[in-house]
């Protein structure tokens, strides 16, 4: 399935609202899907599966919370989307190396990881692994689906990485329909009276 | 604000309004959009007319009917010089 960039994020909005989060987040990590698709990581595929293993949860579970061994989730797992604005907006400063504990699908953190890099370059460590996120792309590995249990997230004097762009998103169909169902949450149902009282010529176009 | 923001996840698209009009005084309707004598309708009209719609012709106050692209030129007749204003096309004599 083949959608424009500016369809991914909007549907992109409607499922994460869908999931439950305030409209405000529900934008931002539409764009952090978007971001990702655009440079060439499967941006919907981490996002839906994000808000799978996060649905049900509310604001209060979704916050990141500072502990001894680093961030954690007030339940229990670090969302993505949360955490990812919370490093973006300079909440949770990275001024020293920053350790994050069980956090969801940290691909879809990379997109914020992009925007807090600015001019320069964010990478996230792994058991091992690496990447680097730079406001023109990621490079380097790409961390396993779900959740890891800790990642170390530092600003890196490294040469932000550079992927060319796409324009156009290649959606696997489970995403695409796991994406749909939660945004068709955000449907209100048409009863008889609105559709009488909806726009539109109805029988007559004059 | 960052720390409010972690706080109050919920206020998060008004802080954005509320930041974006700094730099976009009319990135918004100005009007109340949820008043009882509101009609879509006219923000409708103002949304067409961005997108080039000429000829406007109402038919309730539900829907309008309207014309694009009359006299638009073709893509390799499109230049510098017609480009912002062949959509004040000729009136008819």
């Amino acid at each position: 399935m083949s959608l424009s960039l500016n369809e991914v994020e909007a549907l992109a909005r409607k499922a994460v609202r869908g999931a439950g989060y305030p409209w405000g987040l529900a934008e931002d990590g539409a764009r952090a899907a978007r971001w990702l698709v655009a440079h060439q990581v499967d941006g919907c595929a981490h996002l839906a599966s994000t808000l799978a293993l996060l649905d049900g949860m509310n604001d209060a579970q979704r916050r990141p919370l500072p502990g001894r061994a680093g961030w954690f989730g007030a339940g229990h797992r670090l969302c993505p989307i949360t955490t990812g604005l919370a490093l973006a907006d300079g909440a949770i400063a990275v001024s020293a190396p920053v350790r994050l504990c069980n956090v969801v699908e940290p691909a879809l953190l990379l997109a914020f990881l992009g925007l807090l890099a600015d001019e320069g370059a964010v990478e996230m460590l792994w058991s091992g692994s690496r990447a680097v996120a730079g406001p023109s792309g990621v490079a380097g590995a790409l961390p396993p689906v779900e959740t890891l249990s800790d990642l170390v997230v530092l600003r890196t004097p490294s040469t932000p990485p550079t992927r060319p762009v796409v324009t156009r998103a290649r959606l696997r169909r489970v995403d695409l329909m796991r994406l749909e169902a939660l945004a068709h949450r955000t449907y209100a149902p048409a009863t008889e009276q609105s559709r009488l009282l909806g726009a539109g010529a109805g029988l007559t176009d004059s | 604000m960052a720390h409010f923001l972690l706080e109050h996840p919920e206020h998060r698209h008004t802080v954005r309004r509320a930041q974006v009009f700094q730099s976009a005084p009319y990135g918004e309707i100005r009007d109340n959009t949820i008043a009882a004598d509101l009609l879509p309708i006219d923000m409708l009209r103002a949304k067409l007319s961005f997108f080039g719609a000429t000829r406007f012709d109402p038919r309730s106050d539900r829907w309008v009917r309207i014309c694009m692209y009359a006299g638009a030129p073709y893509p390799e007749d499109l230049a510098s010089d017609n480009a912002d204003l062949w959509v004040y096309d000729l009136a008819p004599v």
